[in-house]
């Protein structure tokens, strides 16, 4: 009995390690604290912060103990220590940065100019009956071809230059913006559409005050989508003509059988694509910061 | 036989109602929610319209907000262009502070200044840069009645507003729109299926049913009521009698 009542004060873990330490009597038995306790549990409780860190490591742990006895060839794979010291020769010699820079001026310039397409799509389609009826159709038709497939005709129209791999940058990243955008302005609750008419909104009031705050979350969904989608593209386009970039010292390393360099670059894809998103969503909690009460 | 609404809208120029209607018929889906409707509400008058769910009370609300567009009916209804609507949700935007929720729509210059006042009538003084979300439920609603009044209506046009609220909250909030209404005089159409509700506040009482104005009682008691009030017994068993309610004590 004294076991339950302290189980329930210090917690699940705790009544554990009590348990463990004084074995109860048989009396005790039907009722031992765990069970107790752990009956409430049906989802799992939350993961300490830097939590899901946990996979990521053992997967590295893994990876450099098969490298280390020799199960992974070099050939095929690269141990994580050894693409460590690659990067840092990379570093020190001034090549990543150039690179780095060069890959991310492409991907963060498409983006822009996608994001800047997509958002006034969504504005002139979400918020007149014209717009809907002239720009909807043709997004879900463009949003059904991969933009991929488009690189063909791209090449024929804009060369195998920068301005080609912008505009298929842009092309692909303003497809998620629109779509989310445009839905969440479509979708705005009906009764702040009467609350507006009641206290006589006019028009541009109703879509500062009503229209744009409740599309904003819509906008930033596509945002964490493009953010990602521009960087997908990249990869695929810098396999094209290019003498600077993350994809070209990848294909470089390819050719050379560097699979430490193509580590590398996988890495920083990985670091660019984690790094974006956690921007944008530290962007989205300022800007929602009105959600945080609603969530918790 | 039946019309797309042919509706005037203007204000009675010193009359003594503020709110007339006349042949009000409403349907939706080939069923007749409101049957030739006629009534007139003095100025300043306090009315609560009660009803059972699917008696038309709200549908009487919504066409004297002008909020019923896209429907079929014909009849007259004029209204002060000045009204306010309550309703049962507070219909805060989430997005804007407790203030701006207020003057939300307000274009005079010193709109902040009779924000802040109103919510100081509803006694929420100090949460002007709340956010709605962190509010309680009773909170939310005064002040969606801080922006209701903050107007100062001719009309205010309240749909079950604290239906939603708990037992003690809904005390609370009755002699607090009791005491705002006696300042700001507007006229009052209150909607509620709560016939108690309605003979504390109310200095009329209509009953509906089936799309008609079935009772008109007028109740002639002076403020502030007890709901223990014995006077309010009779009204109490008539208002009950025409809702085809038996009370059995």
């Amino acid at each position: 009995m004294q076991h339950i009542a302290r189980a329930q004060v210090v917690g699940f873990v705790e009544a554990e390690r009590i348990a463990a330490r004084e074995p109860s009597r048989p009396a005790d038995k039907p009722q031992r604290p765990e069970t107790f306790v752990r009956s409430g549990r049906l989802i799992p409780r939350r993961l300490p912060p830097g939590g899901v860190l946990f996979g990521p490591l053992v997967l590295l742990v893994v990876w450099q103990f098969a490298s280390a006895v020799g199960w992974l060839s070099p050939r095929f794979l690269a141990a994580p220590s050894t693409a460590v010291v690659a990067g840092y020769e990379l570093w020190a010699d001034g090549v990543l940065a150039r690179n780095f820079l060069a890959s991310a001026q492409r991907a963060y310039l498409g983006l822009g100019i996608g994001v800047a397409i997509g958002l006034i799509l969504a504005l002139i389609a979400g918020l007149t009956r014209l717009g809907d009826a002239s720009i909807d159709g043709l997004v879900q038709i463009k949003r059904a071809i991969p933009t991929l497939a488009l690189i063909p005709l791209a090449i024929l129209w804009l060369g195998i230059g920068e301005v080609m791999k912008v505009a298929i940058i842009a092309t692909s990243v303003f497809v998620p913006i629109y779509i989310n955008t445009h839905a969440a302005l479509r979708s705005i609750d009906l009764r702040y559409v009467e609350l507006a008419r009641t206290v006589g909104l006019t028009r541009s009031e109703f879509v500062r005050k009503v229209a744009l705050p409740g599309a904003l979350p819509g906008f930033f969904t596509g945002l964490r989508l493009a953010v990602t989608t521009c960087w997908t593209a990249l990869v695929v386009l810098e396999q094209i003509n290019t003498t600077e970039g993350i994809g070209y010292l990848m294909t470089r390393a390819r050719d050379y059988g560097q699979t430490d360099v193509i580590v590398v670059g996988l890495v920083i894809y990985a670091v660019l694509g984690l790094g974006s998103d956690v921007v944008v969503r530290l962007w989205e909690r300022s800007v929602l910061s009105y959600r945080k009460v609603l969530g918790s | 036989m039946t019309a797309i609404a042919p509706i005037t809208q203007f204000r009675p120029a010193s009359s003594r109602y503020s709110v007339r209607v006349n042949g009000l018929t409403r349907s939706f889906a080939g069923r007749t929610v409101l049957n030739n409707v006629s009534l007139d509400i003095a100025a300043g008058e306090f009315v609560a319209l009660i009803g059972k769910s699917g008696s038309g009370k709200t549908t009487l609300l919504r066409a004297l907000a002008f909020l019923d567009d896209d429907v079929v009916g014909s009849g007259t209804i004029e209204v002060p262009d000045n009204r306010s609507v309550l309703f049962q949700d507070s219909r805060l935007l989430p997005w804007e502070t407790v203030l701006d929720n207020v003057i939300l729509g307000l274009r005079n210059s010193d709109a902040a200044t009779r924000g802040r006042a109103a919510l100081a009538d509803v006694g929420l003084a100090g949460r002007e840069n709340a956010w709605p979300g962190v509010l309680s439920g009773g909170e939310q609603q005064r002040v969606a009645l801080a922006r209701s009044l903050v107007r100062d209506p001719a009309l205010l046009l309240a749909d079950e507003p604290f239906g939603a609220l708990d037992a003690l909250t809904r005390i609370k909030m009755h002699d607090l729109l009791f005491r705002l209404v006696e300042i700001h005089h507007p006229t009052v159409l209150l909607v509620t299926h709560d016939v108690d509700e309605a003979l504390l506040l109310a200095d009329r009482v209509l009953v509906m049913d089936e799309g008609e104005i079935l009772l008109d009682q007028t109740v002639d008691l002076p403020h502030p009521r007890r709901k223990s009030d014995t006077r309010l017994e009779a009204h109490r068993a008539a208002l009950l009698g025409a809702l085809g309610v038996i009370e059995r004590v």
